[in-house]
């Protein structure tokens, strides 16, 4: 993200008005662990640094590292909460929210982040998430049934006009409710929800695509036979990874296991800590399905009134 | 006002003896047998009176029948001959005026005729099998442009009822002001939908909302849209509306003819068709289900077809029903 002087500014001037050198610096410690004002503005260690050099210093080392807006963050959880015991009136927030909204990032309650604005950008990360880091997604894996057996069986035309409707029907359903579509192979891809209710978003995104492609079926499909796809949704801890190639994580294997042994053609089927997570409204669309380990899974299917 | 007399006999004249050749009073009076050829072609805006003693007994139950059918248009019966046995029945059948051996003596006033016109205006027929004439007699598309659609034309439109169900329930366990919430957020989404396809809320009361779509004679995609929003009202409910409750709304699609009046200004708008589709979709429809009228079934698609069963019939019109997704 783009930090403008103004933002420095007012971010300056927040630190100055609200606290003292010792709190600033044991602010950014918990972004930054071994952070030294001292050696950092060339002070000498028997002058106490003034609030304002620390302020302008930490700042500036702050945004050199492209940790401004976690730092925004620990502001604004301090502004709410405290530190340290202590209540802190942070001046300026509302200033510096805005001004980084304009910026295309919007701050996601639920999460305590910010997260880019996704009607302004989309990106893999949410423009927030730090490589190798450790963050807890909830996922969702999509695979098309029959793959070998369509590629064979139709024109190479039909089926990638098929597989692209598919994935804008995917796309739509992931990305309306700000998860992130990371990976797309010709026969399915895996999609990332983090901020928000991530859980009832990707819920609420499989069951919109089990919907839409009936529709897509009933309406638009050019197969002589129903395209069906399988999805799974799971959540677990997976360390950020730019490059998809180098997800190599037992939630993402355990993802393909439940979706490959445990789902029907044009299901969908849960894991129970996805389940344990939803709103009770939506929890209650679910039947548990029997497996043979032990593993506490859900399934969703549409079913129709008999006629 | 015109009005228009359907009448064999010699002594017509004297029925309108006391309106004829008042100011903005334009009178047609025709034979009965070509009350059946004419009355297609007549103005909705115009009142019509029928002499029953030009039928017998038979023909007379006939052609009551086909008044009630045909409810495009006001009308009232002349008896001069005392023939109709139970008067209300006329009345359930969607008349507007009876009038008998005596008042016809005493010649039909300007006072009653507004009356009987304005009572039509009012009353809210909801026997089944009254009429058909919502049904658009000639299809007047409105074509897909709002901007050609001019206030107080008559058009064909594609008429949704919606409405969120249980009203009483809701009312009694969230209370007024959640309630509010509730249907605000209904209607903001119901908007945001039918926007999508060149629909606008047209008149909308607490829980429930009519919207009209321009129709081309061609194609309907509000047909696709209704289908959706039964498929997906458990997703709306949790991501549309407050509260995490599964809300449940009934729909109803028709397509009629009706003039067209700016959203506000339908307060004086005397439509057979929007009183059709607000009975289908008061009286008739159960909650949670959407409902077709003929005209609005054959823009259903032929694969969508199996998810509709008949639901019976409704004021003369077949209805369908959607099979319920869970």
């Amino acid at each position: 993200m783009q930090v403008s002087g103004w933002l420095i500014h007012l971010t300056t001037r927040a630190l100055t008005e609200s606290m003292d050198v010792r709190t600033m610096t044991h602010l950014v410690k918990r972004l930054i662990p071994h952070y030294d004002i001292y050696e950092r503005t060339g002070f000498p260690r028997n002058i106490p640094v003034p609030n304002k050099n620390a302020a302008n210093q930490i700042v500036r080392d702050i945004k050199n590292n492209e940790l401004f807006l976690p730092f925004v963050d620990l502001l604004i959880d301090i502004g709410e909460s405290g530190i340290m015991g202590r209540k802190y009136r942070v001046p300026h927030l509302r200033e510096i929210v805005a001004e980084i909204s304009k910026a295309g990032f919007l701050y996601d309650d639920e999460s305590k982040m910010f997260v880019e604005d996704p009607r302004i950008r989309k990106t893999k990360n949410w423009g927030v998430l730090r490589e190798n880091e450790e963050y807890i997604f909830t996922f969702l894996r999509l695979d098309i049934v029959g793959n070998t057996d369509l590629v064979r069986k139709y024109s190479p035309y039909i089926i990638q006009s098929t597989y692209s409707d598919l994935r804008a029907i995917v796309q739509i359903a992931v990305e309306k409710r700000n998860g992130r579509l990371w990976n797309w192979e010709g026969d399915g891809g895996l999609a990332a929800f983090y901020f928000s209710r991530k859980n009832n978003a990707a819920a609420l995104s499989a069951m919109e695509i089990i919907h839409e492609l009936f529709m897509y079926n009933l309406l638009k499909c050019r197969l002589d036979e129903l395209l069906r796809v399988r999805m799974a949704v799971h959540s677990g801890q997976c360390q950020f990874r730019h490059s998809f190639e180098n997800f190599k994580n037992d939630i993402i294997k355990y993802i393909a296991e439940i979706e490959s042994n445990y789902t029907k053609p044009n299901t969908v089927t849960f894991s129970s800590n996805v389940v344990h997570m939803l709103d009770s409204i939506l929890a209650e669309e679910f039947e548990p399905i029997d497996t043979d380990d032990n593993s506490f899974l859900y399934s969703y299917k549409l079913k129709w009134e008999e006629g | 006002m015109n009005l228009i007399i359907f009448s064999d006999s010699k002594t017509t004249g004297t029925y309108y003896k006391k309106i004829s050749g008042k100011r903005g009073m334009n009178l047609e009076v025709y034979p009965s047998r070509e009350l059946k050829k004419r009355i297609k072609g007549i103005d909705k805006n115009a009142f019509v009176y029928v002499d029953i003693s030009a039928y017998n007994d038979k023909e007379s139950d006939k052609i009551i029948r086909y008044l009630s059918r045909y409810c495009g248009v006001r009308y009232g019966i002349f008896d001069p001959k005392g023939m109709i046995q139970d008067v209300a029945i006329l009345f359930f059948g969607g008349a507007s005026d009876y009038i008998g051996k005596d008042i016809l003596k005493k010649a039909l006033t300007l006072t009653r005729l507004k009356k009987a016109a304005a009572f039509h205006a009012h009353e809210m027929p909801v026997a089944e099998e009254i009429s058909s004439t919502a049904t658009p007699s000639k299809v007047i598309p409105s074509g897909s442009k709002w901007g050609e659609i001019r206030s107080g034309q008559e058009y064909t439109f594609i008429l949704m009822y919606v409405e969120l169900d249980h009203h009483e329930e809701l009312r009694k366990n969230l209370g007024e002001d959640l309630v509010h919430a509730v249907t605000a957020s209904f209607k903001k989404y119901i908007e945001k939908v039918v926007t999508n396809i060149n629909g606008r809320v047209w008149i909308w009361n607490d829980f429930s909302g009519l919207i009209l779509f321009p129709f081309n004679g061609k194609s309907c995609d509000a047909v696709i849209t209704c289908f959706k929003l039964i498929l997906n009202r458990k997703l709306i409910c949790v991501e549309e509306l407050p509260f995490m409750k599964l809300f449940s709304f009934h729909i109803a699609l028709h397509i009629g003819n009706t003039v067209y009046k700016q959203k506000g200004k339908t307060g004086t708008l005397v439509s057979d068709t929007i009183n059709s589709i607000f009975h289908l979709g008061r009286k008739f429809a159960k909650p949670g289900n959407f409902y077709l009228t003929t005209e609005a079934y054959e823009f259903v698609p032929e694969k969508l077809h199996q998810f509709f069963v008949p639901a019976g019939s409704f004021e003369g019109s077949e209805i369908m029903r959607m099979l319920l997704p869970f």
